[in-house]
Protein backbone atom coordinates (compact mmCIF):
# COMPACT_ATOMS: atom_id res chain seq x y z
CA UNK A 1 0.00 0.00 0.00
CA UNK A 2 0.92 3.65 -0.66
CA UNK A 3 2.28 6.01 1.81
CA UNK A 4 -0.90 7.95 1.78
CA UNK A 5 -4.18 5.84 2.34
CA UNK A 6 -7.82 7.05 1.98
CA UNK A 7 -10.57 6.28 4.92
CA UNK A 8 -11.90 4.11 2.54
CA UNK A 9 -8.63 1.91 2.63
CA UNK A 10 -8.13 2.63 6.08
CA UNK A 11 -11.44 0.80 6.74
CA UNK A 12 -10.63 -1.90 4.86
CA UNK A 13 -7.76 -2.29 6.10
CA UNK A 14 -9.54 -2.74 9.84
CA UNK A 15 -11.98 -4.76 8.64
CA UNK A 16 -9.47 -7.36 6.94
CA UNK A 17 -7.45 -6.92 10.18
CA UNK A 18 -10.11 -7.79 12.48
CA UNK A 19 -11.57 -11.02 10.65
CA UNK A 20 -8.05 -11.91 10.71
CA UNK A 21 -7.47 -11.42 14.73
CA UNK A 22 -11.03 -12.97 15.75
CA UNK A 23 -10.74 -15.96 12.77
CA UNK A 24 -7.42 -16.73 14.16
CA UNK A 25 -7.98 -16.59 18.03
CA UNK A 26 -11.13 -18.44 17.19
CA UNK A 27 -9.29 -20.77 15.36
CA UNK A 28 -6.70 -21.14 18.71
CA UNK A 29 -9.93 -21.01 20.86
CA UNK A 30 -11.22 -24.61 19.08
CA UNK A 31 -7.64 -26.19 19.02
CA UNK A 32 -7.57 -25.55 23.11
CA UNK A 33 -11.02 -27.62 23.19
CA UNK A 34 -9.68 -30.11 21.43
CA UNK A 35 -6.56 -30.12 22.81
CA UNK A 36 -8.71 -30.91 26.44
CA UNK A 37 -10.16 -33.75 24.28
CA UNK A 38 -6.68 -35.74 23.89
CA UNK A 39 -5.53 -35.11 27.36
CA UNK A 40 -8.85 -37.22 28.22
CA UNK A 41 -10.18 -35.61 31.15
CA UNK A 42 -13.09 -33.90 29.62
CA UNK A 43 -15.37 -34.48 32.43
CA UNK A 44 -13.40 -34.64 35.35
CA UNK A 45 -11.16 -31.79 35.43
CA UNK A 46 -14.42 -29.51 35.77
CA UNK A 47 -15.60 -30.67 38.98
CA UNK A 48 -14.10 -29.29 42.08
CA UNK A 49 -11.39 -30.41 43.86
CA UNK A 50 -12.14 -32.10 46.69
CA UNK A 51 -14.23 -33.98 44.95
CA UNK A 52 -15.26 -37.42 45.59
CA UNK A 53 -13.57 -40.67 43.55
CA UNK A 54 -11.86 -43.97 44.01
CA UNK A 55 -8.23 -43.92 42.69
CA UNK A 56 -5.00 -44.30 43.42
CA UNK A 57 -4.03 -42.25 46.48
CA UNK A 58 -7.20 -42.73 48.13
CA UNK A 59 -6.43 -41.63 52.03
CA UNK A 60 -9.63 -41.77 54.35
CA UNK A 61 -9.08 -40.40 57.44
CA UNK A 62 -9.98 -42.35 61.01
CA UNK A 63 -13.96 -42.68 60.56
CA UNK A 64 -16.34 -42.07 63.84
CA UNK A 65 -19.45 -42.92 64.14
CA UNK A 66 -20.87 -39.53 64.57
CA UNK A 67 -21.33 -38.05 60.12
CA UNK A 68 -21.62 -34.74 60.33
CA UNK A 69 -22.89 -33.11 56.73
CA UNK A 70 -21.12 -29.67 56.53
CA UNK A 71 -20.51 -27.58 53.39
CA UNK A 72 -17.10 -26.82 54.70
CA UNK A 73 -15.57 -25.95 51.51
CA UNK A 74 -12.70 -23.67 53.57
CA UNK A 75 -11.75 -26.58 55.92
CA UNK A 76 -11.75 -29.28 53.12
CA UNK A 77 -9.24 -27.47 51.14
CA UNK A 78 -7.08 -26.96 54.13
CA UNK A 79 -7.28 -30.55 54.60
CA UNK A 80 -6.46 -31.38 50.98
CA UNK A 81 -3.33 -29.44 50.80
CA UNK A 82 -1.92 -30.72 54.47
CA UNK A 83 -2.73 -33.87 53.32
CA UNK A 84 -1.34 -33.31 49.56
CA UNK A 85 2.05 -31.75 51.12
CA UNK A 86 2.32 -34.74 53.84
CA UNK A 87 2.51 -37.17 50.36
CA UNK A 88 4.56 -35.13 48.55
CA UNK A 89 1.72 -34.62 45.88
CA UNK A 90 -0.20 -32.12 43.89
CA UNK A 91 -3.44 -31.78 45.27
CA UNK A 92 -5.22 -33.08 41.56
CA UNK A 93 -3.52 -36.45 42.11
CA UNK A 94 -5.47 -37.15 45.27
CA UNK A 95 -8.75 -38.25 45.65
CA UNK A 96 -10.43 -37.54 49.44
CA UNK A 97 -13.19 -39.64 50.21
CA UNK A 98 -14.69 -38.23 53.35
CA UNK A 99 -13.36 -36.22 56.50
CA UNK A 100 -14.55 -37.14 59.58
CA UNK A 101 -13.87 -35.70 62.44
CA UNK A 102 -12.41 -37.81 65.21
CA UNK A 103 -13.73 -38.38 68.71
CA UNK A 104 -11.62 -37.08 71.47
CA UNK A 105 -11.61 -40.61 73.18
CA UNK A 106 -8.85 -39.34 76.16
CA UNK A 107 -8.92 -36.95 78.89
CA UNK A 108 -7.28 -32.93 78.32
CA UNK A 109 -4.84 -34.52 80.72
CA UNK A 110 -3.30 -37.17 78.91
CA UNK A 111 -3.43 -35.15 75.30
CA UNK A 112 -1.51 -32.18 76.29
CA UNK A 113 1.20 -34.61 77.52
CA UNK A 114 1.00 -35.98 74.15
CA UNK A 115 1.51 -32.78 72.35
CA UNK A 116 4.31 -31.70 74.96
CA UNK A 117 6.20 -35.40 74.30
CA UNK A 118 5.67 -34.30 70.35
CA UNK A 119 7.34 -30.77 70.73
CA UNK A 120 10.37 -32.46 73.06
CA UNK A 121 11.14 -34.54 69.85
CA UNK A 122 10.67 -32.11 67.58
CA UNK A 123 13.18 -29.15 69.14
CA UNK B 1 47.98 33.07 23.75
CA UNK B 2 45.89 32.06 27.06
CA UNK B 3 42.68 33.22 25.79
CA UNK B 4 43.01 31.16 22.49
CA UNK B 5 43.76 28.27 24.71
CA UNK B 6 40.23 28.93 26.78
CA UNK B 7 38.48 29.99 23.94
CA UNK B 8 39.67 26.87 21.77
CA UNK B 9 38.33 24.53 24.80
CA UNK B 10 35.34 26.91 24.99
CA UNK B 11 34.23 26.18 21.29
CA UNK B 12 35.04 22.25 21.91
CA UNK B 13 32.40 21.73 24.59
CA UNK B 14 28.73 21.13 23.96
CA UNK B 15 27.90 24.34 25.58
CA UNK B 16 29.15 25.99 22.49
CA UNK B 17 27.00 23.82 19.96
CA UNK B 18 24.24 23.11 21.69
CA UNK B 19 21.26 24.08 19.59
CA UNK B 20 17.39 25.57 21.38
CA UNK B 21 16.01 21.92 20.39
CA UNK B 22 18.84 20.05 22.55
CA UNK B 23 18.58 21.94 25.39
CA UNK B 24 14.87 21.52 25.82
CA UNK B 25 15.29 17.58 24.92
CA UNK B 26 17.73 17.15 27.74
CA UNK B 27 15.45 19.17 29.93
CA UNK B 28 12.22 17.03 29.10
CA UNK B 29 14.84 13.64 29.44
CA UNK B 30 15.15 15.12 32.94
CA UNK B 31 11.44 15.70 33.67
CA UNK B 32 11.64 11.84 33.03
CA UNK B 33 14.05 10.99 35.15
CA UNK B 34 11.85 12.79 37.41
CA UNK B 35 8.52 10.83 37.18
CA UNK B 36 10.88 7.51 36.98
CA UNK B 37 13.42 8.40 40.26
CA UNK B 38 11.01 10.06 42.25
CA UNK B 39 7.58 9.00 41.46
CA UNK B 40 8.29 5.47 40.76
CA UNK B 41 6.74 5.82 36.66
CA UNK B 42 7.66 2.46 35.43
CA UNK B 43 11.37 3.12 36.87
CA UNK B 44 12.62 -0.01 34.76
CA UNK B 45 11.93 0.99 31.28
CA UNK B 46 11.45 4.87 32.11
CA UNK B 47 14.74 5.08 33.56
CA UNK B 48 16.68 4.15 30.24
CA UNK B 49 14.60 5.29 28.30
CA UNK B 50 15.06 8.67 29.66
CA UNK B 51 18.81 8.46 29.91
CA UNK B 52 19.00 7.39 26.61
CA UNK B 53 17.27 10.37 25.60
CA UNK B 54 19.83 12.59 27.50
CA UNK B 55 22.84 11.17 25.93
CA UNK B 56 21.68 11.20 22.74
CA UNK B 57 21.32 14.95 23.15
CA UNK B 58 24.25 15.82 24.23
CA UNK B 59 26.25 17.70 21.91
CA UNK B 60 29.39 16.63 20.58
CA UNK B 61 29.17 13.19 22.47
CA UNK B 62 27.45 12.18 18.84
CA UNK B 63 26.74 8.94 20.55
CA UNK B 64 24.01 8.03 17.88
CA UNK B 65 26.58 9.23 15.34
CA UNK B 66 26.46 6.71 12.07
CA UNK B 67 29.66 5.34 10.85
CA UNK B 68 31.32 6.53 7.84
CA UNK B 69 32.02 3.85 5.29
CA UNK B 70 33.88 4.43 1.88
CA UNK B 71 34.37 2.30 -0.83
CA UNK B 72 37.78 1.50 -2.53
CA UNK B 73 39.30 -0.76 -4.78
CA UNK B 74 41.81 -3.50 -2.85
CA UNK B 75 45.27 -2.53 -4.66
CA UNK B 76 45.98 -6.31 -3.94
CA UNK B 77 43.00 -8.19 -6.21
CA UNK B 78 41.42 -4.66 -7.56
CA UNK B 79 37.80 -5.41 -6.10
CA UNK B 80 35.68 -3.04 -4.65
CA UNK B 81 35.56 -3.30 -0.81
CA UNK B 82 33.89 -1.15 1.71
CA UNK B 83 36.31 0.12 4.73
CA UNK B 84 35.01 2.11 7.82
CA UNK B 85 36.40 5.71 7.43
CA UNK B 86 35.04 6.44 10.92
CA UNK B 87 33.02 4.14 13.74
CA UNK B 88 29.55 5.08 14.92
CA UNK B 89 28.91 6.11 18.20
CA UNK B 90 28.23 3.29 20.84
CA UNK B 91 24.12 3.85 20.94
CA UNK B 92 24.00 3.55 16.94
CA UNK B 93 25.73 0.02 17.25
CA UNK B 94 23.42 -0.91 20.28
CA UNK B 95 20.01 0.94 18.32
CA UNK B 96 20.91 -2.14 15.80
CA UNK B 97 19.02 -4.34 17.81
CA UNK B 98 16.08 -2.14 17.67
CA UNK B 99 16.63 -1.81 14.03
CA UNK B 100 16.89 -5.04 12.86
CA UNK B 101 13.71 -5.82 15.20
CA UNK B 102 15.95 -7.96 17.66
CA UNK B 103 15.21 -6.93 20.96
CA UNK B 104 11.80 -7.08 21.02
CA UNK B 105 11.55 -10.94 20.09
CA UNK B 106 13.81 -11.76 22.95
CA UNK B 107 11.72 -9.44 25.06
CA UNK B 108 8.72 -11.96 24.13
CA UNK B 109 11.01 -14.73 24.99
CA UNK B 110 11.59 -13.49 29.07
CA UNK B 111 7.55 -12.65 28.85
CA UNK B 112 6.57 -16.05 27.37
CA UNK B 113 8.86 -17.53 30.37
CA UNK B 114 6.66 -15.59 32.97
CA UNK B 115 3.66 -16.27 31.52
CA UNK B 116 1.19 -18.60 32.38
CA UNK B 117 -1.28 -19.45 29.88
CA UNK B 118 -3.46 -21.71 32.12
CA UNK B 119 -6.54 -19.70 32.75
CA UNK B 120 -7.09 -19.27 28.86
CA UNK B 121 -6.68 -22.91 28.15
CA UNK B 122 -9.01 -23.41 31.22
CA UNK B 123 -11.23 -21.36 29.87
CA UNK B 124 -10.80 -21.02 25.98
CA UNK B 125 -13.47 -18.82 25.18
CA UNK B 126 -12.08 -15.88 26.76
CA UNK B 127 -9.58 -15.53 24.02
CA UNK B 128 -12.33 -13.68 22.44
CA UNK B 129 -11.95 -11.13 24.86
CA UNK B 130 -8.34 -10.54 23.79
CA UNK B 131 -9.29 -10.19 19.95
CA UNK B 132 -12.22 -8.01 20.63
CA UNK B 133 -9.80 -5.47 22.05
CA UNK B 134 -7.44 -4.98 19.37
CA UNK B 135 -10.23 -2.56 18.15
CA UNK B 136 -8.87 -0.24 20.04
CA UNK B 137 -5.86 -0.69 17.88
CA UNK B 138 -7.48 -0.02 14.02
CA UNK B 139 -10.06 2.74 15.37
CA UNK B 140 -6.92 4.24 16.61
CA UNK B 141 -5.59 3.86 12.52
CA UNK B 142 -8.90 5.59 11.24
CA UNK B 143 -8.37 8.33 13.65
CA UNK B 144 -4.41 8.78 12.73
CA UNK B 145 -6.11 8.65 8.82
CA UNK B 146 -8.66 11.25 10.10
CA UNK B 147 -6.24 13.46 11.41
CA UNK B 148 -4.10 14.06 8.04
CA UNK B 149 -7.55 15.59 6.84
CA UNK B 150 -7.49 17.98 9.05
CA UNK B 151 -4.18 19.88 8.03
CA UNK B 152 -2.33 19.85 11.72
CA UNK B 153 -0.64 17.04 10.77
CA UNK B 154 0.50 14.38 7.71
CA UNK B 155 0.92 10.83 8.34
CA UNK B 156 1.46 8.27 5.80
CA UNK B 157 0.23 4.83 6.26
CA UNK B 158 3.06 3.30 8.36
CA UNK B 159 3.20 6.02 10.79
CA UNK B 160 -0.84 5.89 11.15
CA UNK B 161 0.14 1.76 11.50
CA UNK B 162 2.72 2.38 14.14
CA UNK B 163 0.98 5.18 15.80
CA UNK B 164 -2.48 2.65 16.46
CA UNK B 165 -0.30 0.03 17.75
CA UNK B 166 -0.14 1.60 21.19
CA UNK B 167 -3.44 0.74 21.86
CA UNK B 168 -2.00 -3.09 21.97
CA UNK B 169 -0.49 -1.57 25.31
CA UNK B 170 2.31 -3.88 24.67
CA UNK B 171 5.39 -2.37 24.11
CA UNK B 172 7.31 -4.91 22.58
CA UNK B 173 5.23 -5.63 19.70
CA UNK B 174 5.02 -1.71 19.69
CA UNK B 175 8.80 -1.17 18.83
CA UNK B 176 8.87 -4.26 17.26
CA UNK B 177 6.27 -2.23 14.45
CA UNK B 178 7.22 0.92 14.63
CA UNK B 179 11.00 -0.13 14.41
CA UNK B 180 9.87 -2.04 10.58
CA UNK B 181 7.66 0.92 9.67
CA UNK B 182 8.67 4.27 10.74
CA UNK B 183 11.66 4.07 12.80
CA UNK B 184 12.02 7.83 12.99
CA UNK B 185 8.47 7.61 15.42
CA UNK B 186 10.52 5.29 17.96
CA UNK B 187 11.09 7.85 20.98
CA UNK B 188 7.58 9.59 21.03
CA UNK B 189 5.65 5.59 20.74
CA UNK B 190 7.53 4.37 23.11
CA UNK B 191 7.12 7.00 25.62
CA UNK B 192 3.68 7.21 24.96
CA UNK B 193 3.07 3.52 25.03
CA UNK B 194 4.84 3.09 28.16
CA UNK B 195 3.39 5.77 29.97
CA UNK B 196 0.06 5.07 29.03
CA UNK B 197 0.93 1.26 30.25
CA UNK B 198 2.03 2.93 33.36
CA UNK B 199 -1.73 4.69 33.84
CA UNK B 200 -4.09 1.59 33.25
CA UNK B 201 -4.96 1.71 36.52
CA UNK B 202 -6.37 5.08 36.50
CA UNK B 203 -7.47 5.18 32.23
CA UNK B 204 -9.54 1.81 32.75
CA UNK B 205 -11.59 2.21 36.05
CA UNK B 206 -13.74 4.96 34.33
CA UNK B 207 -14.80 3.34 31.08
CA UNK B 208 -14.97 0.55 32.96
CA UNK B 209 -17.74 1.43 35.55
CA UNK B 210 -19.25 3.48 33.07
CA UNK B 211 -20.38 0.68 30.73
CA UNK B 212 -21.19 -1.73 33.01
CA UNK B 213 -24.08 -1.83 35.53
CA UNK B 214 -23.09 -2.63 39.21
CA UNK B 215 -25.02 -5.87 38.66
CA UNK B 216 -22.78 -6.84 36.00
CA UNK B 217 -20.18 -6.32 38.24
CA UNK B 218 -20.95 -8.26 41.05
CA UNK B 219 -20.89 -11.75 38.80
CA UNK B 220 -19.21 -14.22 40.12
CA UNK B 221 -17.68 -16.67 37.75
CA UNK B 222 -17.35 -20.46 38.43
CA UNK B 223 -13.88 -22.06 39.29
CA UNK B 224 -11.59 -22.61 36.21
CA UNK B 225 -10.93 -25.95 35.64
CA UNK B 226 -7.41 -27.52 36.24
CA UNK B 227 -5.15 -27.48 33.49
CA UNK B 228 -2.89 -30.69 33.23
CA UNK B 229 0.64 -30.33 32.31
CA UNK B 230 0.22 -32.02 29.06
CA UNK B 231 -2.34 -28.94 27.65
CA UNK B 232 0.34 -26.73 29.14
CA UNK B 233 3.45 -28.18 27.34
CA UNK B 234 1.21 -29.05 23.21
CA UNK B 235 -0.31 -25.24 23.98
CA UNK B 236 3.20 -23.34 22.66
CA UNK B 237 3.93 -25.79 20.37
CA UNK B 238 0.54 -25.11 18.65
CA UNK B 239 -0.28 -21.49 18.91
CA UNK B 240 3.36 -21.36 17.16
CA UNK B 241 2.90 -23.67 14.23
CA UNK B 242 -0.89 -22.39 13.87
CA UNK B 243 0.24 -18.67 14.11
CA UNK B 244 3.01 -18.82 12.28
CA UNK B 245 1.11 -20.94 9.30
CA UNK B 246 -1.36 -18.20 8.51
CA UNK B 247 0.32 -15.14 9.53
CA UNK B 248 4.26 -14.99 9.06
CA UNK B 249 4.83 -12.01 9.86
CA UNK B 250 3.88 -12.61 13.20
CA UNK B 251 5.99 -15.38 13.50
CA UNK B 252 9.00 -13.95 14.98
CA UNK B 253 7.23 -12.32 18.40
CA UNK B 254 4.47 -14.90 18.59
CA UNK B 255 7.52 -17.84 18.07
CA UNK B 256 9.62 -16.54 21.16
CA UNK B 257 6.83 -15.37 23.51
CA UNK B 258 6.09 -19.24 22.82
CA UNK B 259 9.30 -21.07 23.08
CA UNK B 260 9.52 -19.12 26.21
CA UNK B 261 6.68 -20.63 27.65
CA UNK B 262 7.66 -23.85 26.56
CA UNK B 263 10.62 -23.33 28.87
CA UNK B 264 8.74 -23.09 31.50
CA UNK B 265 6.19 -25.60 31.42
CA UNK B 266 8.00 -28.34 30.25
CA UNK B 267 9.88 -28.07 33.73
CA UNK B 268 12.57 -29.52 32.01
CA UNK B 269 14.88 -26.38 31.00
CA UNK B 270 14.37 -24.61 34.23
CA UNK B 271 17.81 -23.05 34.10
CA UNK B 272 16.97 -21.69 30.28
CA UNK B 273 13.66 -20.53 31.96
CA UNK B 274 15.21 -18.76 34.48
CA UNK B 275 17.52 -16.84 32.64
CA UNK B 276 14.75 -15.57 29.65
CA UNK B 277 12.73 -13.97 32.25
CA UNK B 278 15.58 -12.64 34.42
CA UNK B 279 19.18 -12.19 32.60
CA UNK B 280 18.40 -12.32 29.46
CA UNK B 281 15.32 -10.11 30.00
CA UNK B 282 16.89 -7.32 31.71
CA UNK B 283 19.84 -7.02 29.35
CA UNK B 284 17.60 -6.83 26.37
CA UNK B 285 15.85 -4.38 28.61
CA UNK B 286 18.82 -2.03 29.60
CA UNK B 287 19.78 -1.84 25.59
CA UNK B 288 15.98 -1.42 24.17
CA UNK B 289 15.56 1.44 26.80
CA UNK B 290 18.76 3.15 25.95
CA UNK B 291 18.35 3.29 22.34
CA UNK B 292 14.42 3.83 21.66
CA UNK B 293 15.27 6.87 24.57
CA UNK B 294 18.38 7.45 21.98
CA UNK B 295 16.47 8.04 18.65
CA UNK B 296 14.23 11.09 20.40
CA UNK B 297 16.15 14.00 18.71
CA UNK B 298 14.51 17.32 19.17
CA UNK B 299 13.60 16.88 15.01
CA UNK B 300 11.42 14.34 15.59
CA UNK B 301 10.29 14.86 19.07
CA UNK B 302 9.62 18.71 19.46
CA UNK B 303 6.86 18.39 16.58
CA UNK B 304 3.22 18.44 16.29
CA UNK B 305 3.00 14.51 15.61
CA UNK B 306 3.87 14.00 19.03
CA UNK B 307 1.24 16.03 20.19
CA UNK B 308 -0.68 13.99 18.32
CA UNK B 309 0.46 10.22 19.05
CA UNK B 310 0.39 11.25 22.75
CA UNK B 311 -3.03 12.28 22.11
CA UNK B 312 -4.13 9.23 19.78
CA UNK B 313 -2.22 6.71 22.13
CA UNK B 314 -5.00 7.96 24.99
CA UNK B 315 -7.84 7.27 22.20
CA UNK B 316 -6.47 3.77 21.66
CA UNK B 317 -6.22 2.42 24.94
CA UNK B 318 -9.63 4.43 26.10
CA UNK B 319 -11.25 2.49 22.84
CA UNK B 320 -9.28 -1.21 23.36
CA UNK B 321 -10.86 -0.86 27.24
CA UNK B 322 -14.36 -0.42 25.93
CA UNK B 323 -14.25 -2.91 23.01
CA UNK B 324 -13.34 -5.58 25.50
CA UNK B 325 -15.76 -4.43 28.19
CA UNK B 326 -19.01 -3.96 25.68
CA UNK B 327 -17.84 -7.66 23.88
CA UNK B 328 -17.40 -9.05 27.62
CA UNK B 329 -20.93 -7.83 28.32
CA UNK B 330 -22.31 -9.64 25.05
CA UNK B 331 -20.68 -12.62 26.47
CA UNK B 332 -22.29 -12.49 29.34
CA UNK B 333 -25.49 -12.29 27.77
CA UNK B 334 -24.73 -15.02 25.74
CA UNK B 335 -23.82 -17.26 28.19
CA UNK B 336 -26.74 -16.58 30.58
CA UNK B 337 -25.02 -14.34 33.26
CA UNK B 338 -21.93 -16.15 33.78
CA UNK B 339 -18.84 -14.08 32.51
CA UNK B 340 -18.38 -11.12 34.60
CA UNK B 341 -18.13 -8.24 31.53
CA UNK B 342 -15.48 -6.40 33.53
CA UNK B 343 -12.81 -9.00 33.01
CA UNK B 344 -12.95 -7.62 28.72
CA UNK B 345 -10.87 -4.60 29.52
CA UNK B 346 -8.15 -6.84 30.08
CA UNK B 347 -7.95 -7.79 26.96
CA UNK B 348 -5.71 -4.79 25.61
CA UNK B 349 -2.40 -7.03 27.30
CA UNK B 350 -0.71 -4.56 29.61
CA UNK B 351 0.21 -7.88 31.44
CA UNK B 352 -0.51 -8.21 34.05
CA UNK B 353 -1.82 -4.91 35.09
CA UNK B 354 -5.14 -4.76 33.19
CA UNK B 355 -6.27 -8.02 34.98
CA UNK B 356 -4.96 -6.62 38.69
CA UNK B 357 -7.42 -3.76 37.44
CA UNK B 358 -10.45 -5.85 36.74
CA UNK B 359 -9.76 -7.79 40.07
CA UNK B 360 -9.86 -4.30 41.69
CA UNK B 361 -13.13 -3.24 40.21
CA UNK B 362 -14.82 -6.36 40.48
CA UNK B 363 -13.80 -6.36 44.10
CA UNK B 364 -15.53 -2.80 44.97
CA UNK B 365 -18.54 -3.76 43.46
CA UNK B 366 -18.50 -7.13 45.61
CA UNK B 367 -16.28 -7.96 48.07
CA UNK B 368 -16.32 -11.63 47.70
CA UNK B 369 -15.23 -11.39 43.90
CA UNK B 370 -12.33 -13.07 42.78
CA UNK B 371 -11.89 -12.23 39.03
CA UNK B 372 -7.94 -12.02 38.57
CA UNK B 373 -7.41 -15.59 37.20
CA UNK B 374 -10.15 -15.07 35.13
CA UNK B 375 -8.99 -12.02 33.62
CA UNK B 376 -5.76 -13.65 33.02
CA UNK B 377 -7.32 -15.80 30.21
CA UNK B 378 -8.12 -12.52 28.09
CA UNK B 379 -4.76 -10.60 29.45
CA UNK B 380 -2.40 -13.34 27.50
CA UNK B 381 -5.18 -13.69 24.46
CA UNK B 382 -4.59 -10.03 24.49
CA UNK B 383 -0.88 -10.09 23.52
CA UNK B 384 -1.44 -13.14 21.18
CA UNK B 385 -4.12 -11.02 19.82
CA UNK B 386 -1.71 -7.55 19.55
CA UNK B 387 1.21 -9.72 18.19
CA UNK B 388 -1.46 -11.03 14.80
CA UNK B 389 -2.44 -7.58 14.77
CA UNK B 390 1.28 -5.91 14.56
CA UNK B 391 1.33 -9.06 11.81
CA UNK B 392 -1.27 -7.97 9.74
CA UNK B 393 0.00 -4.24 9.71
CA UNK B 394 3.10 -5.26 8.97
CA UNK B 395 1.46 -6.96 5.90
CA UNK B 396 -0.57 -4.54 5.02
CA UNK B 397 2.37 -2.05 5.02
CA UNK B 398 5.98 -3.39 5.64
CA UNK B 399 8.28 -3.88 2.50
Amino acid sequence: MGEQISLLDALLVTLVSMVAVFVILILISSLINGLRMISGDKKKTEEAVAEVKPAKNTVEIVPVPEVVKEDNEELVAVIASVVAMHLGLNIPDINIKSIKRVQQNSNPWSSTSKAEQLRGRLY
Amino acid sequence: MFVDILSDFWASTGFAIMEYGQLIMLLISFGLLYLALAKGFEPLLLIPIAFGMLLANLPGADLMKEPIVEIIQDPNTGELVSQTKEVGGLLYYLYQGVKLGIYPPLIFLGVGAMTDFGPLIANPKSILLGAAAQFGIFATFIGAILLNSSGLVAFTAKEAASIAIIGGADGPTALYLTSKLAPQLLGPIAVAAYSYMALVPIIQPPIMKALTTKEEREIVMNQLRVVSKKEKVIFPIMVTVVVSLLLPSAASLVGMLMLGNLFKESLLADRLSETAQNELMNIVTIFLGITVGATANAQTFLSTKTLSIIALGLVAFSIGTASGVIFGKIMCKLSGGKINPLIGSAGVSAVPMAARVSQKVGQEANPRNFLLMHAMGPNVAGVIGSAIAAGMLLNFFGG
